[in-house]
């Protein structure tokens, strides 16, 4: 802790310091942040004062009653351009960065989380049939079918874990909120965000495993949860680092494992085994029988 | 009437006439022209509007007629037609099959209603049913496709008959994307534009999809 704070006061001389030797001295409150990053450090070092203001500002914007249209236009008042950044956020996880606080900064949108999931809905559902179809052309006994109704299981699982995950997630946060007093703490439509914008990496992901090699998809399985685990991981590691450090690590832990849950789920469940009986022998023969027997 | 008597009108004003409505008898034709008419007229004047509206997706113009005078009528004949050309042949032959009727209408109806509403909460201008009816208008060049397509299907199958179909397809897909974005663009705020016509990019994705992996039994 300390040696963070001797370094990030280094990189920024201007933030707001009390010295307690020179009682005279008013803190001087910062004039600006000279760039991103400086706010970042603050954040850390300050704490309550981002979340106090983004909780006013969440209540000036949210004024609305709920059975009005105007509550529900303050969800998606995004221009396209915070939208494309978000995105690169979630592909580019930077150690130290925290995805809710540089990109959304109180201003959740549920677009990005509902049209992500669903063109993942269809990515998979797509990519799964055509994975399939280019796995068995060769065989005389395949008939094909557009396998229609893998697009509804689709729907249903990749919708109810951008939901319910973060649902649960929140409970938790809060019922933990609620014995150690945490720094940072998120509301339920940030989280929701943040798990929205976290599956874009899935999309390529999907398109990707047409390919019908098990080591390629494999990478690709650990690449995609990488990257998406990473971003979820240093979202929440702040939200939970001052409480028990086994409760802390457990929370990270189970929010990468349900991650690669779904992940590898998916590839089991959308996308066939691929047979080895049209690739010419190769070396490692007893693995590829093997894989052959398991799949017929 | 005694009292009548003492009441002097002078001779030279005429206090008779005729009066009329200058209206009326306009008001009357109108009225008997669509109460009295034969069924005929009134389905040809509705199904010209259908057809005009059909010649403006096909040839997409910057024009308001599509958002002024808005039907349903056109995309459910739309509709309606895609999903009897699309569903299965038999319900009980293969489990992973085709969409059913019901689906492809629920997907078409549901898709196109989603799309609004994303297009409304964006900040859009655009009302309700003006949308839905841009958003079923712009599926006839699909509804062409499919037809050029089950009529390639009744040619011996192979990769040709394949490539045919995915050429036409992708050519119908590009011209309903082109269609319903000359409409729908311009009611959007500009720096929200892309996000109000990604949806529409995947709306008539997926409808392309369907029909290109339409098989017979």
């Amino acid at each position: 802790e300390f040696g963070d704070t001797a370094i990030s006061l280094a990189a920024n001389p201007d933030a707001t310091t009390i010295s307690i030797e020179d009682p005279g001295e008013t803190p001087k409150h910062q004039p600006g942040p000279p760039g991103g990053s400086g706010r970042e450090e603050d954040d850390e070092l300050l704490g309550n004062d981002d979340s106090d203001k983004t909780e006013l500002l969440a209540g000036q914007k949210k004024s609305s009653p709920f059975w009005t249209f105007e509550y529900y236009q303050t969800f998606f008042d995004v221009d396209t351009y915070q939208v494309f950044d978000r995105i690169k956020g979630s592909l580019l996880p930077i150690p130290g960065k925290n995805f809710v606080r540089l990109y959304i900064r109180s201003n959740p949108d549920l677009y990005g989380p509902f049209w992500i999931c669903a063109t993942l809905v269809f990515a998979i559902a797509i990519s799964g049939n055509l994975s399939n179809f280019l796995i068995h052309l060769g065989r005389k006994t395949y008939h094909y079918v557009p396998e229609f109704r893998k697009v509804s299981i689709a729907a249903t699982i990749i919708y109810a874990y951008a939901w319910l995950v973060p649902l649960a997630l929140w409970g938790f946060l809060v019922w933990r909120n609620s014995k150690v007093m945490n720094i940072v703490s998120y509301s339920f439509l940030e989280i929701v965000c943040v798990y929205g914008y976290s599956l874009f990496i899935y999309i390529p992901t999907a398109i990707l495993w047409i390919i019908p090699q098990k080591v390629v998809r494999w990478i690709l399985v650990m690449i995609a949860l990488g990257i998406s685990g990473s971003v979820l991981a240093m979202t929440f590691w702040p939200a939970v680092r001052e409480d028990n450090r086994r409760i802390a690590l457990a929370t990270i832990v189970t929010i990468v494992l349900l991650h690669m849950l779904l992940s590898v789920g998916c590839l089991a469940y959308f996308f066939d085994a691929p047979e080895m009986d049209h690739l010419p022998t190769s070396t490692a023969a007893p693995n590829q029988t093997v894989a052959a027997a398991k799949s017929s | 009437f005694a009292g009548l008597s003492d009441i002097s009108i002078s001779q030279d004003i005429p206090v008779e006439g005729e009066i009329t409505i200058p209206m009326r008898s306009r008001i009357r034709e109108f009225d008997s022209s669509t109460l009295n008419e034969s069924v005929q007229n009134t389905i040809m004047r509705d199904l010209k509007a259908v057809g005009k509206k059909f010649m403006h997706v096909l040839y997409p113009r910057k024009s308001n007629t599509l958002l002024r005078d808005w039907d349903l009528w056109g995309p459910l004949i739309l509709c309606v037609t895609l999903a009897l050309m699309l569903q299965r042949g038999s319900v009980d032959s293969e489990k992973d099959g085709g969409p059913q009727f019901a689906e492809v209408f629920v997907i078409v109806w549901f898709g196109a209603v989603t799309i609004t509403l994303n297009s409304k909460l964006l900040g859009g201008n655009i009302s309700f049913f003006q949308s839905l009816c841009v958003l079923g208008y712009c599926i006839l060049p699909l509804t062409v496709a499919m037809l050029v397509c089950r009529l390639v299907l009744l040619t011996e199958p192979g990769p040709i008959n394949f490539m045919v179909r995915l050429f036409v397809v992708i050519v119908m897909f590009a011209w309903s994307i082109v269609a319903s974005t000359a409409f729908l663009a311009d009611s959007q705020p500009p720096n929200r534009k892309a996000l109000a016509v990604y949806p529409v990019f995947l709306f008539y994705f997926v409808i392309s999809w369907m029909i290109l992996t339409f098989t017979p039994q």
